[in-house]
């Protein structure tokens, strides 16, 4: 082992005490053995300068504190991100149950809608019924614009919310229309209805109309069994003002009325219009009011100026 | 997954006992390295803070060789502009014998002897001076210093083979 020179790593395994016996034996008669062992020893006890560790550990915490606040705000930022995740969830869940269906008629259509308790109701055209179904059981409630044809089961009040007031029954058939949320019409085909427009409750039976206009209550008869646009597909009026005729002809016809300004607004239409055909409808509508009109395009219609 | 993130470096707790546990060894090593006693506590705490704005990107497993690694670049980048001059006579402490029974001739000889050997090893090249400070004062295995170093175990014995032979020549020789 120990020829002139030594191993390159001997000295690393004497002095962390890996050498053989017999190599120790033969080191121990190295002439610089005693001087090894003299270094061994006075580095063994030997240490650097003590480290405060404690001292470290609380000034590393207020460099922490005020470093960290950018690690702080992102980590806070992912509880918000869960939260508002969970809102939306929570929100996402609310609209789906327990918030309002809406069921919407187009131009021209009508629309058959079930309620949740087998009430029907038929929406005649551009019309909505909004319907919370979640709570249909305690309150029979429809919000309604536009014109709806009403057949309900027998039950608990059955309640129809417009702009201008409440209709409520408890079993019968009814129409409710609301033009422009100004003028509000109910006709009864069957059964009692009671409608409350703030001012006044009334209480229309069989073939009783209303009509709420300005505050002011119209209230006439009939002998229809249905309406008519269920029946002929057709519009009727009793004395409604004209702004609101027309209101009614453009959610039977997709047309656009130009220079309105010339139909004087007083005018007040007693009859009724096809909701098939738009020249008849027009022809019957103006005419017999002496207004004069004329088509623009297929879809534009514009009034013409009385006085010239 | 659950079990990484429950000693998650994030917890106060984990941090502190992490801290206590490396905080020393580490700045003893960046103190044999650098050889400069503010220098390498400064580094510490830096490598320290490093670790917690990332504590939740370091593995607990290999957050140590992060800090390490941390600590000595950032070390490295800061001597380059202020050369350290290595002070070990300082930085070196010798414990008294607890068995006062010698002389005072004794003593005075090998209070000498110790200087001499502590100046002799701050002359040693780099690399045998940190595996011989890190192996006889900081009681390293030399396994312990391969992986430090990132050398071999073998590499580490061959520098500690040459160290000693250096000292024992040096002492030799006066």
């Amino acid at each position: 082992m120990e020829n002139n020179n030594f191993e390159e790593t001997f000295l690393a395994k004497w002095i962390s005490g890996e050498l053989t016996q017999n190599q120790l034996a033969d080191f121990e008669k190295h002439p610089h053995y005693k001087q090894y062992v003299k270094i061994s020893e006075a580095t063994q006890n030997m240490s650097l300068i003590e480290y405060d560790i404690d001292n470290a550990l609380l000034s590393l915490k207020g460099k922490v504190k005020t470093r960290s606040k950018k690690v702080k705000v992102f980590t806070l930022y992912k509880y918000i991100g869960i939260a508002a995740a969970c809102l939306v969830f929570c929100a996402g869940l609310y609209l789906f149950t327990f918030s309002n269906t809406i069921y919407t008629s187009s131009i021209a259509e009508h629309k058959n809608v079930v309620l949740p308790d087998g009430s029907t109701v038929l929406l005649n055209a551009k019309a909505t019924a909004e319907v919370n179904k979640f709570k249909w059981k305690k309150n029979r409630e429809v919000n309604l614009t536009g014109e709806g044809y009403f057949k309900v089961k027998k039950g608990s009040k059955f309640k129809v919310k417009t702009a201008l007031g409440v209709v409520q029954v408890v079993g019968t058939e009814f129409t409710v229309n609301v033009l422009d949320n100004e003028l509000l019409i109910v006709k009864c085909f069957e059964g009692i209805v009671k409608v409350d427009v703030g001012i006044k409750e009334v209480v229309l039976t069989q073939g009783n109309a209303l009509q709420v206009y300005n505050e002011k209550i119209q209230q006439w008869n009939f002998i229809k069994e249905a309406p008519s646009w269920v029946l002929n597909n057709e519009t009727q009026f009793n004395s409604v003002p004209i702004g609101y005729v027309v209101t009614a002809l453009k959610r039977q016809f997709d047309i656009q009325i130009l220079e309105p300004e010339n139909i004087d607004e007083k005018l007040i239409f007693t009859g009724r219009f096809s909701n098939n055909n738009i020249k008849n409808a027009l022809y019957t509508v103006f005419s017999t009011l002496g207004l004069k009109y004329e088509f623009v395009s297929e879809k534009e219609i514009r009034i013409l100026d009385p006085t010239e | 997954m659950l079990g990484s993130k429950k000693i998650s470096l994030c917890r106060d707790s984990v941090y502190e006992s992490f801290f206590k546990d490396h905080a020393k060894s580490l700045r003893n090593f960046l103190f044999v390295k650098f050889g400069d006693k503010d220098l390498s506590e400064d580094l510490v705490q830096e490598a320290f803070i490093k670790l917690w704005e990332n504590c939740n990107k370091v593995n607990p497993d290999t957050a140590k060789s992060f800090l390490y690694k941390i600590a000595i670049n950032t070390g490295i980048s800061n001597k380059r502009h202020d050369q350290v001059k290595f002070k070990y006579q300082n930085i070196i402490v010798h414990q008294k014998k607890s068995a006062d029974m010698e002389t005072p001739e004794f003593i005075m000889e090998e209070m000498e002897f110790n200087e001499k050997v502590k100046r002799i090893i701050s002359s040693l090249p780099d690399r045998q001076r940190e595996v011989f400070i890190l192996n006889r004062i900081e009681k390293k295995t030399y396994k312990e210093i391969a992986q430090l170093l990132d050398i071999s175990v073998k590499a580490v014995e061959k520098l500690m083979h040459k160290a000693l032979l250096k000292i024992r020549s040096v002492i030799g020789n006066k």
